[in-house]
């Protein structure tokens, strides 16, 4: 499970060969993204070596019903006497992965729609672009709703259903970006030495949208993980895993409200808050970088200032 | 009194990354009711900057030293607020590339009643009667004043901005590269409808451009800028004919002459960096008659003949002979 | 491009999209394998009568193409099925719950739209500054945050000062003064308001902030400010109109994440309407009320998106009557 999470997370590995330092720059040049990316990789780390620092079982009752935060549970108890720690730590681990691996579904078809869409216009283009259009007007989560349940409730399904309902803005995107490179001059000289469709599209056009994919799939995940939480919450999610989403659903069907319990509910939607800022974070400050806006804005609070002249000419710098 | 006066600008602006562009350093010049004067120099030399400056209609990463004196009153001393009150009533502006000057989502009569309406100079109905005439003025329609931005062509929108800089009948106008994009015909025609206005109204004209027969057409003096600063001004036909300055010379030689004869040759190498001061000449790298006293001294403007000024150690050497 | 043109193609867009959706519809519940309306054992309460009422409502021993056409002729009729559970036809229970779903829905994202239109403008107005990353951060942490926690968050906040779900007091005397009635509606419908506007307005502000700032770099900005206008009128008068532009397209294709926001929000807080009609029919397995669910939401997010697409030709004049 874990070897998984960390194959597709944003790490260098997946950058292509070139404009390979995007994720440096992006890190230099954006303090928000040094801390997206903090905040992602804590909650990998978390997750791999969950199993052995949580504290108490994550199923088993370890104290009072609803027990309040204390030195022994810092988080508090579920309505089950479950540590919510430990379930925030394993809860964690299904999340990301549900998270990451729908999202993994999205950036393959997204990607292959758009590279396609993008590369060979015309017909395949408009057919391709219409099928999109048609999902990104669906309210993902109504069908998501319809889908899992037609399918039954499992942690699989939630997983398939979220990654075939987020791709259509990456392949928008993507698209828009195989479509600038397809008219350079060195695809159409490629071309034109005959290399097929395939050589093109592997060699050149891939690497060259690598970059862009990275910044989408990062967005995608914050997505992923908002729409397991709500699908848990409908109860479409395998009643028998823990989550991030059933958490919630569980404090909101066993009474934690009427009991007070607020230790049940406030730090779920910190950590899902976090994991989804963190992505959020990391996706915009790769985005800036492949595609800044460098527009100075002629109207702002701040303006120009005065300054004394000490001296003349040079002397006054 | 001058008009306007500008002494000793300075303009910096902060960059992303630390340390400060130095992007015009101490122009000074003056204008008269009715003169048109040019500023000339290629792209990256603070031309629009400087006309920007006068208007203090500078981004937040600037800072400026010195002064604008509209009839003796110094208009920037107190920052934004202290322009503010002058500009389009004393002071008005014809942007570069009028494409996109008009906002997209308003008629251009009603773009040219705002700043009169605002400024009190006319209540809402008189607003728009004279949008009209001045749109008459600049030889559009009317009635295509009811009409968007969009719906015009390079040239119309080019009339329509100098209308709208006319409205509040300000005394100096200030036109920044108002011919570029636009064809020769359509060139020619708004060149002569900024002479024929500033002589109708006693409009003073600033053109700032890198067209020199375009300024040889339409003013009566000139400075050249390089590197921020001002290397050379006076009467036009004494820069043309009689440039003290080595950068001036060459820029003259660098375009076709007004008859015709293509001889088009170019300055070798580019503009100065502006990031870091610079200790001798700043021309010397690209000059063609150095000498050794340009690279450690930085040359200030002397006086080389009547209304004539210019800042190469070349004048001083024959001042002296 | 011609207004009429693009609308028509608009419009051709929306009716090809709700074919598609209700194709799809078909498609989920009786084609796919596990589909629904086939696989009766799931359904808990079928008896046989139900069973056979069913083969014959839905044509289940015809072909699957048979099946797809009374499908579509019953939708033209306004049939969408009888309610496993309620044994009432699904239109009737959907439209009653819908009258429910809109007021709500509209209330919050008109609330989000003003909180986040105001927030993004000040937001770029005053970028870099302490409420620009004050009022960015709220933003992206409302969007982050689950819709469905912040109701939960909400509902501890106001516990006993505010009702925690339904819609209505259920033991207020029925012919109560309407006054009276509208009021309890208010103080209910008060916290699921509040969760739609604080899921919602983060994302707004944010797409506002960015469009605020490309707008703000714009040459009529200049131009505006240029004219001696104040901020304040530049930034409301000639800034945020065009910023508008692309929010109009962009609450367009938000609809569907508002809609998916409402849908936990009705679950929460058990406000009657096609959320939780929704939601009681998945655990109910009452597949012809998630059916028609899920067509009335799908289409009623194309209409709306069609519905911008309008608003949007009518506000820019750059698309020609």
């Amino acid at each position: 499970m874990s070897v998984q999470i960390s194959k597709a997370s944003p790490s260098a590995e997946v950058v292509g060969p070139h404009r390979s330092g995007f994720l440096r720059t992006a890190l230099r040049e954006h303090k928000a993204a040094v801390a997206g990316l903090a905040v992602i990789v804590f909650f990998v780390v978390l997750s791999v070596i969950g199993p052995y620092i949580s504290p108490y079982s994550a199923t088993a009752q370890t104290c009072a019903v609803y027990a309040p935060p204390s030195a022994q549970h810092w988080l508090g108890c579920d309505d089950g006497g479950i540590d919510m720690l430990s379930e925030l730590i394993q809860g964690g681990r299904v999340s990301l992965l549900v998270g990451f691996a729908a999202t993994l579904i999205s950036m393959v078809i997204g990607g292959g729609f758009g590279i396609l869409s993008g590369y060979f216009g015309g017909w395949v283009d408009t057919s391709l672009m219409r099928i999109t259009d048609y999902l990104l007007v669906i309210p993902d989560l109504v069908l998501a709703m319809v889908i899992a349940e037609v399918w039954g409730a499992s942690l699989l399904h939630v997983i398939m259903v979220i990654g075939i309902l987020e791709w259509t803005s990456t392949a928008r995107i993507i698209r828009a970006e195989a479509m600038s490179i397809r008219e350079r001059v060195y695809i159409k000289r490629t071309r034109g030495l005959g290399a097929g469709n395939a050589r093109i599209i592997g060699r050149h056009i891939l690497p060259q949208v690598g970059p862009l994919l990275v910044a989408n799939t990062v967005l995608t995940v914050a997505v992923a993980i908002y729409l397991e939480t709500a699908l848990a919450f409908l109860g479409l999610e395998d009643p028998g895993v823990t989550t991030w989403g059933t958490i919630l659903n569980n404090a909101f069907q066993r009474t934690a409200i009427s009991s007070g319990a607020w230790w049940a509910i406030v730090p779920d939607g910190f950590v899902i808050a976090a994991v989804i800022v963190g992505c959020f974070l990391l996706g915009q400050a790769i985005e800036d970088t492949l595609n800044p806006r460098l527009k100075v804005a002629h109207l702002s609070v701040r303006r120009w200032r005065l300054r004394p002249l000490i001296g003349r000419g040079e002397d006054a710098i | 009194m001058s008009l306007l006066e500008c002494r000793d600008l300075h303009v910096w602006f902060d960059q992303t990354h630390g340390g400060q562009v130095h992007a015009v350093n101490g122009a000074s010049f003056g204008l008269d009711a009715g003169q048109r004067f040019g500023l000339v120099g290629e792209s990256g030399c603070g031309k629009t900057t400087t006309i920007l400056a006068l208007m203090g209609l500078l981004p937040p990463t600037a800072s400026v030293a010195g002064e604008v004196r509209i009839n003796g009153t110094d208009i920037l001393c107190g920052g934004e607020e202290s322009v503010r009150p002058f500009r389009w009533r004393d002071i008005a502006m014809v942007f570069q590339g009028a494409m996109n000057a008009f906002n997209p989502m308003k008629t251009v009569a009603w773009q040219i009643a705002e700043p009169m309406v605002y400024h009190g100079v006319a209540d809402r109905a008189e607003a728009r009667s004279r949008a009209s005439e001045l749109l008459e003025l600049v030889g559009i329609p009317a009635a295509a004043g009811k009409r968007y931005p969009h719906e015009f062509s390079g040239g119309m929108r080019q009339r329509a901005a100098i209308a709208m800089a006319l409205a509040c009948e300000p005394k100096i106008l200030l036109a920044d590269e108002p011919t570029t994009a636009l064809d020769v015909m359509v060139q020619a025609q708004v060149l002569e409808l900024l002479t024929r206005l500033s002589d109708e109204l006693g409009l003073a004209l600033i053109l700032v451009t890198h067209d020199l027969p375009v300024v040889a057409q339409t003013c009566e003096r000139a400075a050249v800028m390089y590197g921020g600063e001002i290397v050379e001004d006076g009467p036009v036909a004494d820069l043309y004919h009689a440039a003290s300055h080595p950068y001036t010379r060459l820029l003259f030689a660098a375009t076709p002459d007004l008859y015709g004869e293509e001889r088009i040759t170019t300055i070798p190498g580019g503009p100065p960096r502006l990031d870091s001061v610079i200790a001798g000449c700043p021309f010397r790298p690209r000059c063609d008659v150095p000498m050794e006293r340009c690279d450690g001294e930085h040359p200030t403007l002397s006086i080389t003949g009547p209304d004539h000024r210019a800042a190469c150690h070349r004048n001083e050497l024959q001042g002296a002979k | 491009m011609n207004r009429t043109e693009h609308l028509l193609k608009r419009a051709a867009f929306a009716l090809t999209t709700i074919f598609v959706a209700v194709t799809t519809n078909f498609f989920l519940f009786r084609v796919l394998p596990g589909d629904a309306v086939t696989n009766m054992a799931r359904v808990p309460h079928a008896s046989p009568q139900l069973k056979h009422a069913l083969t014959a409502e839905f044509g289940l021993d015809k072909s699957k193409w048979e099946q797809y056409l009374i499908y579509l002729r019953n939708l033209c009729h306004g049939d969408m099925g009888i309610s496993f559970a309620h044994r009432q036809p699904v239109r009737e229970l959907l439209i009653a719950d819908l009258m429910n779903t809109v007021p709500m829905v509209l209330a919050g994202t008109v609330a989000a739209i003003v909180a986040g239109v105001f927030s993004g403008v000040i937001s770029a107005w005053r970028r870099a500054s302490v409420a620009d990353h004050l009022s960015t951060n709220l933003a992206i942490f409302a969007y982050a945050l689950p819709s469905q926690w912040l109701g939960l968050v909400l509902l501890i906040l106001f516990a006993g000062v505010l009702p925690s779900g339904g819609m209505m007091n259920e033991f207020l005397f029925e012919p109560a003064p309407f006054w009276q009635h509208l009021g309890d509606i208010g103080t209910h419908a008060i916290l699921p308001v509040g969760t739609l506007m604080l899921t919602a307005y983060g994302g707004y502000t944010l797409v506002v902030r960015s469009s605020m700032l490309e707008i703000l770099g714009e040459d009529y900005v200049l131009t505006a400010r240029a004219k001696g206008l104040p901020a304040r009128r530049i930034v409301w008068r000639h800034a945020v109109r065009n910023a508008m532009l692309p929010m109009v397209t962009l609450i367009a294709l938000d609809l569907g994440y508002i809609v998916g926001g409402a849908v936990l929000i009705e679950v929460l807080f058990s406000w009657p309407g096609i959320g939780l009609a929704m939601y009681t029919a998945v655990s109910q397995r009452d597949y012809p009320m998630l059916q028609g669910g899920f067509l009335i939401l799908t289409v009623a997010v194309i209409l709306l998106n069609f519905l911008a697409d309008l608003v949007y030709a009518r506000l820019d004049p750059r698309i020609q009557r």
